[in-house]
């Protein structure tokens, strides 16, 4: 009896002490949050005659690497903070690509308290929202005057959501524009004029299969060959189209009668698809083409003629190693049509959020307001001027070191964005067109973002036909015929009408505000 | 054996209070599990649940079994079940039988130092990681050209189209499997051959037994509970396909997607988009479930026909 006795005491021991041991975490983070004394007293902007303000450190998680030299830049973005009266310092957090979207929500439903982090409509932004775990700020945006007028006015009112500004809409550009970036010395040695449209591209890329022996005519990744169907299209960057992206993949929306489709029956598509189905029997697309991970690499090798390109003003620069490849020339591709815009919802893809666990929202709207001052903002972004970078003119730069800071993180602002001074002449003209709202026209589906909670089950079950059928159908490793007969019967086989109709039943609800 | 006389926790009780600190050294391995395997176990309760992060675990509505709705109701779910039980198998049955082969070999060279080093060597690729492997793979039968091929070619054999080729991968996976695995497992075998004593090898060779007969009569039988063990271990997540492994070397590749597509890889899939803790957690539920029916299963076979040689 005495023996049971002493047994139950041990465990009773081992249990309390354990409780202990996994307790004392979260008491650590209770205490962050109590000595904050003043929270968002001051509007952020720098005032010497202010008494000098408690600084407030605040927490932030990113995704990514720690960029090189960071702690340099965030010492020297600390000092100014100080030296500014804001009232904050930043403590910036980069956790891995693989696991941030987990991370954080584990973290945030764990209860630690920070006070900004990314979220994005491809992340968890929806669930969060709709969970109530991010706060909205359009009041504390109204009373920020820099950081409001840092973005343009269509990208602050397409980026709501249910009507609030839900997080600081993180972007260079307004809408996408693609093309290619293809090899001029070759067109020029095979006497072509400058390439306009698609039909010239598609010209270039047989005359570089036929003649050239070495160099292969067209490379993308496997994984973003989605992009092919909008690429390969006479619409291309117009708005000549009859059915858009509802930016949920694999499904469209019909402009004439205002209809959700799936891939199969969106006719904008069937040009797209029939074209890779040829080009990838002929081998303009390569036959690799589904395990294609290297395109950057082998197309800077000098191995291939054209790649694919998006005016985002990152696209472009990945491809200026290929200029040391004696006698190579490039050139940017944007076939466009100016008789019509092409449609955008500026929809940004990144998100500064706010969660509601932080005690510092009035701060960090501070710190995002003195973030959208051009010195401030060349600070962070850029590095310390003279030492990481120098201006070359008001919107270009010559890097110095290795400093590259994610903007889409934090920084983004598209009227403060500066471009790398070695880009090529045709990638800044694109970019700057691509940042400027009134290139685009709004498109009828502005402010929908899908929530799927309705029907998760479908789509959970339709998403992997993503990867299993419309990525090879894109790619044209299956032909087009067949390539959408499938996708059409596994995905309604899998109770897809069901998604279909979730999707219309939000897209007519914003349609008719 | 001696001490098989069963004692009660009296006796327990007594050992440590004799030896405290021997039993003492155990508690942080007590503890540890208790925190890290124990305790999450009440986790198990999101699978359940249409988790929210804002309500928490308990707080969370529940929805029965709806979660796993969406995986077995999928299409494909019987051919991902086939490929995950078939990958494993293959990697269990052939990384142990290589293990094996290479420590019954390694016993048998006696210069120290070619042994040292070749057991570095073999030991090597289980230290990298399946990005780097992935890669490896990529480059040799990726590419319009893979450096396979021009092998085969100078060989007199046709080209093979590798990425398309579904059938082959269970073969190629099973293959890059055994080379960063097998070595691996067979120092644990050589580390059961070391415990076996040398008396029966003396004895053997006294009575003029061959190094073959050795190898088969003795080192092999008393090898057995050993390598049921590691195998009953494996047998464990026989339902998790290894998915750094797979994702690494497969990515995504839709046209080997008929053999290699495992549970994990698909569930990746699926939530890639959705984030639903709920649906992911049933998944990883069904398959330690099953894990664990496989082990006891397996455990009671083994128990059969071996005592000694069953985990429990």
């Amino acid at each position: 009896m005495r023996s049971k006795k002493m047994l139950s005491i041990t465990i009773a021991a081992v249990l309390s002490l354990s409780m202990l041991v996994s307790g004392c975490g979260g008491n650590g983070n209770n205490n962050t949050g109590a000595n904050t004394p003043n929270n968002g007293e001051g509007k952020g902007q720098s005032n010497s005659a202010d008494s000098p303000k408690e600084t407030v450190e605040l927490k932030a998680y990113f995704p990514g690497d720690k960029p090189s030299g960071f702690e340099d830049v965030l010492k020297a973005v600390n000092e100014k903070l100080k030296a500014d009266n804001v009232g904050a310092s930043l403590n910036i957090n980069f956790l891995p690509w693989s696991d941030y979207g987990n991370s954080v929500s584990v973290k945030m439903s764990a209860g630690e308290e920070f006070d900004m982090y990314l979220d994005a409509p491809w992340l968890s932004m929806s669930q969060m929202i709709a969970s109530g775990s991010i706060i909205p700020l359009d009041d504390m945006v109204a009373s920020r005057k820099e950081l409001k007028e840092s973005i343009p006015d269509q990208m602050w009112d397409a980026n709501k959501f249910g009507g609030k500004i839900m997080g600081i809409p993180l972007g260079t550009v307004q809408g996408t524009l693609y093309g290619f970036v293809i090899r001029k010395d070759l067109r020029e040695k095979y006497g072509m004029p400058e390439l306009k449209t698609v039909a010239d591209v598609e010209k270039f890329l047989y005359t570089v299969k036929e003649k050239e022996t070495t160099i292969k005519p067209f490379v993308i990744d496997g994984r973003k060959a989605d992009k092919l169907p909008a690429l390969f299209n006479d619409t291309l960057n117009t708005g000549k189209v009859s059915y858009i992206e509802t930016l949920v993949p694999m499904f469209y929306y019909s402009l004439e009668n205002k209809k959700v489709v799936g891939a199969w029956d969106a006719k904008t598509l069937d040009q797209s698809f029939e074209r890779a189905t040829k080009y990838y029997e002929d081998g303009i697309l390569s036959k690799n083409i589904a395990q294609e991970q290297n395109a950057q690499t082998l197309f800077n090798q000098g191995k291939y003629a054209a790649t694919y390109y998006a005016a985002d003003g990152v696209e472009g620069l990945k491809y200026l190693d290929a200029l040391k490849i004696d006698g190579a020339e490039l050139e940017v591709v944007v076939p466009h049509d100016e008789t019509s815009k092409p449609y955008s919802n500026y929809q940004q893809w990144n998100f500064l959020t706010i969660p509601k666990a932080s005690k510092h929202a009035e701060l960090v709207m501070d710190v995002a307001n003195w973030l959208s001052v051009k010195e401030n903002h060349d600070l962070l972004e850029y590095g310390v001027e003279g030492k990481d970078w120098e201006s070359v003119g008001d919107s270009s730069y010559k890097q110095l070191s290795a400093y590259v800071f994610p903007g889409f993180v934090l920084t983004w602002r598209p009227t403060l964005e500066r471009t790398p001074d070695n880009m090529l002449a045709g990638d800044k003209e694109w970019v700057e067109k691509a940042g400027a709202a009134d290139f685009f026209n709004l498109s009828p589906i502005t402010g929908f973002s899908f929530d799927a909670e309705q029907v998760k089950t479908e789509y959970a079950k339709t998403t992997p036909f993503f990867d299993s059928v419309f990525l090879p159908l894109s790619q044209g490793v299956l032909p087009a015929d067949k390539g959408k007969e499938m996708l059409k019967d596994k995905i309604l086989g899998v109770g897809g009408q069901k998604v279909i109709d979730e999707i219309q039943k939000q897209i007519d609800a914003v349609v008719a505000k | 054996m001696p001490n098989v006389r069963k004692r009660g926790a009296g006796y327990k009780l007594q050992q440590i209070a004799r030896n405290p600190f021997l039993y003492g050294m155990a508690v942080p391995g007590l503890l540890f599990f208790l925190i890290f395997s124990y305790f999450p176990i009440y986790g198990i309760l999101i699978a359940f649940k249409n988790y929210d992060f804002s309500k928490g675990i308990t707080g969370s509505e529940w929805v029965g079994f709806r979660n796993f709705n969406y995986f077995f109701t999928s299409d494909d779910f019987w051919i991902i079940l086939r490929n995950t039980l078939l990958l494993n198998v293959l990697f269990i049955v052939f990384t142990t039988l290589a293990a094996v082969l290479i420590a019954l070999m390694f016993n048998e060279i006696r210069n120290k130092y070619f042994k040292r080093i070749s057991q570095s060597l073999i030991f090597l690729p289980y230290f990298m990681s399946w990005i780097v492997i992935g890669m490896l793979v990529q480059s040799f039968l990726g590419g319009e050209s893979p450096p396979v091929n021009a092998w085969i070619q100078n060989l007199g054999f046709e080209p093979v189209n590798w990425m398309f080729e579904s059938a082959l991968w269970p073969w190629i996976l099973t293959i890059i499997r055994v080379w960063q695995g097998a070595g691996y497992l067979s120092i644990i075998f050589l580390a059961a051959i070391t415990g076996i004593s040398e008396d029966l090898y003396e004895a053997a060779r006294i009575d003029g037994a061959s190094k073959m007969q050795i190898m088969l009569r003795i080192t092999l039988p008393l090898l057995v509970p050993t390598i049921s063990i590691m195998t009953l271990l494996s047998v464990g997540r026989i339902f998790n396909g290894d998915f750094a492994m797979i994702y690494a070397i497969i990515g995504d590749n839709s046209l080997l997607y008929p053999t290699t597509d495992v549970i994990d890889t698909f569930v990746f899939r699926s939530m890639r988009q959705l984030h639903d803790f709920g649906m992911s957690s049933a998944v990883g539920l069904f398959q330690s479930v099953m894990g664990l029916i496989f082990v006891i299963i397996a455990n009671a076979v083994t128990r059969k026909m071996s005592k000694e040689s069953a985990l429990f």
